[in-house]
C-alpha cells in the first residue's frame, strides 16, 4: 500500500516515511504544493498525510480538488493549528481524521492504520495476526480455535494501538496519550498503565496466542509479531 | 474633595478676607472722616460762642440750642481750663436708652465770670452708618457664597459634564476588544486635550497589545513544528535495539522535556484563544454528563493513585463553550489529582447553580492573590507550567462564572458558581 506524505519540513517526512515503511506500506514524499498536486493526480495511495501550510499553497485547497474530482483516498491532516475551526474545517472539507503537531508516531500510525480499514471496501474489518482474529465492527477479539478473548474497552483499543505498531517500540507517554488524551496532563509516572499491560498479556497468553508484548526498560513495551 | 470645591473654597476664604479687610478700612476711614467732620462743627460752634462771648462780654442765650447738640454752661473758679474732647453716653429719657455723645469742654470767660462750657453732640446717626455698612459687608459676602455654590451645583456640573463622561468611557475600556473610544464633543479646551489623549493612548496600549498577542500565537505555532521534528526524531531512534539503559533514561528526559514545552505551548494558545474570543460558539453544557464523562476517564488515575472519590451530584446546566467547560473540567480534576496525598481524597458536589470541587492535599491554604496569576507555582514542581488555574479563570471569566478558592480542614475547594 501506498502513502503520500505531503509535509515541507523534510526532516519530519523522513521521520514519517523511516517509522511507517514496513513490509505493508511504501512511503512517497511530496515537500510542496505543485509536487503534492501532480502526484495525487497521478497516482493512487491508501491514504495521504497532509500538512496544511505548505509552500505555494494550503493543504485544504489540496484536500478540496482531490474530493471535488471524486477521489476516495483517505486523508489525514496534520497541521500546528490546534484549533477547533481548523479541525472542523479539515473535516467538513472532506479529511477523514485530523492530528495536531507535535504528534507520536505511533499515533500517527494508529490513525492512518484506522483509516485504511475504513476505506477498503472489501469489508477489512478482520484484523488476523498469528491466530488472533480481531473483529472491528464489534470490537471483540478470538485466540486460538476461535476462542473469545474478553477484553475491557482499554484493552481492547490497547490491543489495536499495539497491532497498528507492531515490531516498533511505544513510549508509555504515547500509550498514555492515546488511551486518554492529551488533554488530561497526569503525573510524571505512567506507571499505572502497567496493570492495563498485564492483564491485556495475560488474556492474550490465555487465548492460546504467544507472548506479543514486550517490555523495553523502563521506555515502553513493544508488539514483537513477525509473520 | 472635588476640583471645584477646593478652588471655592480658597476662592471664598480670600474674598472674605479682602471683603473684611476693605470693609474695615471703609469704615475706619468712614470713622475718622465723620469724626472729624463731628470735631470741626463743635469748633464752629466754640468759635461761635467765644466770639459772642468776647463781643457781648455774656453767655449766647438758650435759644441758640439746636436739636442735635447741647450746650451748658458751668460757672467755675478755675482758670486755664484745657479744651478736651470726650466720648460720654448719657440716658436719654425720650429714647429710653443710652446714647452716645461726643462732648467738647473748654474753659470761656464771659465779662467777669469764669465758666466751664461742655458741647455735646449726639453720635448716634455715625453709629447707624457704621451699622449699616457692617450689614452691607456681611450680606454682600453671604450672597457671594451662596451664589458660589449655586453656581457649583448648576452651572459647574454642567460644565464639567464632559470629563464625568470621559471616565466612564475610559472605566468601561477593556484592553483587546478592538473597540474605538467615542468621547463625546465637547468645546472646553482642556476636555477636548484630554479627550484626544486618551484616544491616543488606548489606541496605542490597543494596538500594542493585539501586536504582543499576534506574535505569542505565531511563536506559538512556530515552536510546534519544530517540537514534532525532535519527537519524531526520538520515536524513531527507540527503535534501535541496541540502546542501552542509560540511553533509555537520556531519551526518556528528552521526551519529558518535549511534552512539557509542548503543553506549555498548548496552554499559551489558548489563553490567546480565550482573550482574543475565539469561542464564540455557547450553548447549553450538561455539565452531568460532563462529570460524569470525566471522573470516567480519570477512573484509573484515581484508582492506581489509591485517591477515594465522593460525588453528590445533581442535574446541572450551564450557557458556555463546550470545549472551554471540557478544558476546565480537565485542568480542576488533573490538579486534584496531582496535588493530592497519598490516599487522598476528592469529593465533587454539583448543583444546578454551583459545582465544587475539593481535595486533600498540601497542609496550608494556596496564595489566594496569586494562585491565579500565570506562571504561579506553590512550589518547583517539575511536572506544572503554572497555567493550569490561569486557564480556569479566565474560562470563567469568560463564561460569567464566579470562582473562590477556600481552604478548610485541610480541604483545598474550588467553589464555582453562575
Amino acid at each position: 500500500m501506498k502513502i503520500l506524505v505531503v509535509e515541507d519540513e523534510k526532516s519530519l517526512s523522513e521521520s514519517i516515511c523511516s517509522y511507517l515503511s514496513n513490509e505493508n506500506f511504501i512511503c512517497e514524499t511530496a515537500y510542496d504544493f505543485h509536487t503534492a498536486a501532480e502526484k495525487i493526480h497521478l497516482y493512487e495511495y491508501a491514504c495521504i498525510v497532509l500538512d496544511i501550510t505548505l509552500p505555494h499553497g494550503n493543504g485544504l485547497q489540496l484536500l478540496k480538488s482531490l474530493r471535488n474530482n471524486n477521489k476516495n483516498e483517505g486523508v489525514l491532516v496534520i497541521s500546528a493549528r490546534n484549533a477547533l475551526n481548523d479541525k472542523v474545517l479539515g473535516l467538513n472539507m472532506g479529511a477523514d481524521d485530523y492530528l495536531t503537531k507535535p504528534f507520536h508516531l505511533p499515533e500517527l500510525s494508529a490513525r492512518i492504520a484506522a483509516i485504511i480499514r475504513r476505506k477498503s471496501f472489501d469489508s477489512n474489518n478482520i484484523i488476523s495476526l498469528g491466530n488472533l482474529i480481531l473483529n472491528i465492527d464489534d470490537k471483540t477479539v478470538r485466540g486460538e480455535n476461535n476462542k473469545s478473548i474478553d477484553l475491557t474497552r482499554k484493552e481492547y483499543e490497547l490491543l489495536v494501538y499495539f497491532i497498528s505498531n507492531k515490531n516498533r517500540v511505544i513510549t508509555k507517554e504515547a500509550i498514555v496519550e492515546h488511551l486518554w488524551g492529551d488533554d488530561i496532563t497526569m503525573a510524571d509516572s505512567y506507571d499505572f498503565i502497567y496493570t492495563h499491560i498485564k492483564n491485556l498479556r495475560k488474556k492474550l497468553v490465555q487465548g492460546g496466542c504467544p507472548d506479543y508484548i514486550k517490555a523495553v526498560y523502563g521506555m515502553g513495551y513493544k508488539f514483537s509479531a513477525h509473520s | 474633595m472635588k476640583l471645584f470645591t477646593k478652588y471655592n473654597r480658597i476662592n471664598l476664604v480670600v474674598m472674605v478676607i479682602i471683603f473684611l479687610l476693605s470693609s474695615c478700612t471703609y469704615y475706619f476711614i468712614l470713622n475718622y472722616v465723620l469724626n472729624k467732620e463731628l470735631n470741626e462743627d463743635m469748633k464752629v460752634i466754640q468759635y461761635k460762642i467765644q466770639l459772642y462771648a468776647a463781643t457781648y462780654h455774656q453767655l449766647p442765650t438758650r435759644s441758640k440750642n439746636i436739636d442735635d447738640e447741647q450746650i451748658s454752661y458751668t460757672l467755675t473758679n478755675q482758670k486755664d481750663i484745657p479744651q478736651r474732647f470726650e466720648v460720654a453716653k448719657e440716658y436719654d429719657s425720650h429714647k429710653g436708652k443710652n446714647t452716645s455723645f461726643k462732648r467738647l469742654i473748654f474753659g470761656l470767660q464771659a465779662g467777669d465770670n469764669q465758666y466751664i462750657v461742655s458741647i455735646n453732640k449726639s453720635t448716634e446717626s455715625t453709629d447707624r452708618l457704621l451699622r449699616i455698612i457692617a450689614f452691607i459687608t456681611i450680606g454682600t459676602i453671604l450672597m457671594i457664597i451662596i451664589s458660589s455654590l449655586l453656581i457649583n451645583r448648576v452651572v459647574l456640573r454642567k460644565l464639567w459634564l464632559p470629563f464625568y463622561e470621559a471616565m466612564a468611557i475610559i472605566k468601561d475600556f477593556k484592553i483587546g476588544k478592538k473597540q474605538a473610544l467615542i468621547f463625546p464633543k465637547t468645546t472646553t479646551e482642556e476636555f477636548v486635550f484630554m479627550n484626544n489623549n486618551l484616544q491616543q493612548t488606548t489606541l496605542k496600549a490597543e494596538s500594542d497589545y493585539l501586536l504582543l498577542r499576534e506574535f505569542t500565537e505565531n511563536a506559538s505555532h512556530e515552536i510546534q513544528t519544530p517540537l514534532a521534528i525532535v519527537r519524531s526524531k526520538l520515536d524513531i531512534l527507540i527503535q534501535d535495539e541496541q540502546l542501552t539503559e542509560q540511553q533509555s533514561k537520556t531519551l526518556l528526559s528528552a521526551y519529558a522535556g518535549i511534552r512539557k514545552l509542548s503543553q506549555l505551548n498548548q496552554s499559551l494558545l489558548l489563553l490567546t484563544k480565550i482573550d482574543n474570543e475565539q469561542f464564540t460558539d455557547i450553548m447549553p453544557v450538561n455539565l452531568l454528563e460532563k462529570i460524569q464523562e470525566k471522573t470516567e476517564q480519570f477512573h484509573e488515575l484515581w484508582l492506581a493513585n489509591n485517591i477515594r472519590t465522593t460525588f453528590q451530584l445533581e442535574n446541572a446546566c450551564i450557557n458556555a463553550n463546550n470545549e472551554l467547560i471540557d478544558i476546565l473540567l480537565n485542568n480542576l480534576l488533573s490538579n486534584a489529582s496531582k496535588h493530592n496525598t497519598p490516599n487522598g481524597s476528592i469529593h465533587i458536589q454539583l448543583q444546578p447553580q454551583s459545582l465544587v470541587i475539593s481535595n486533600t492535599g498540601p497542609d496550608h491554604s494556596l496564595n489566594h492573590f496569586r494562585l491565579f496569576k500565570r506562571f504561579y507555582k506553590e512550589e518547583q514542581h517539575s511536572n506544572n507550567n503554572g497555567l493550569g488555574l490561569s486557564i480556569v479563570k479566565q474560562i470563567c471569566e469568560t463564561s460569567g462564572i464566579t470562582v473562590v478558592y477556600q481552604f478548610t480542614e485541610g480541604r483545598h475547594s474550588f467553589c464555582f458558581s453562575w
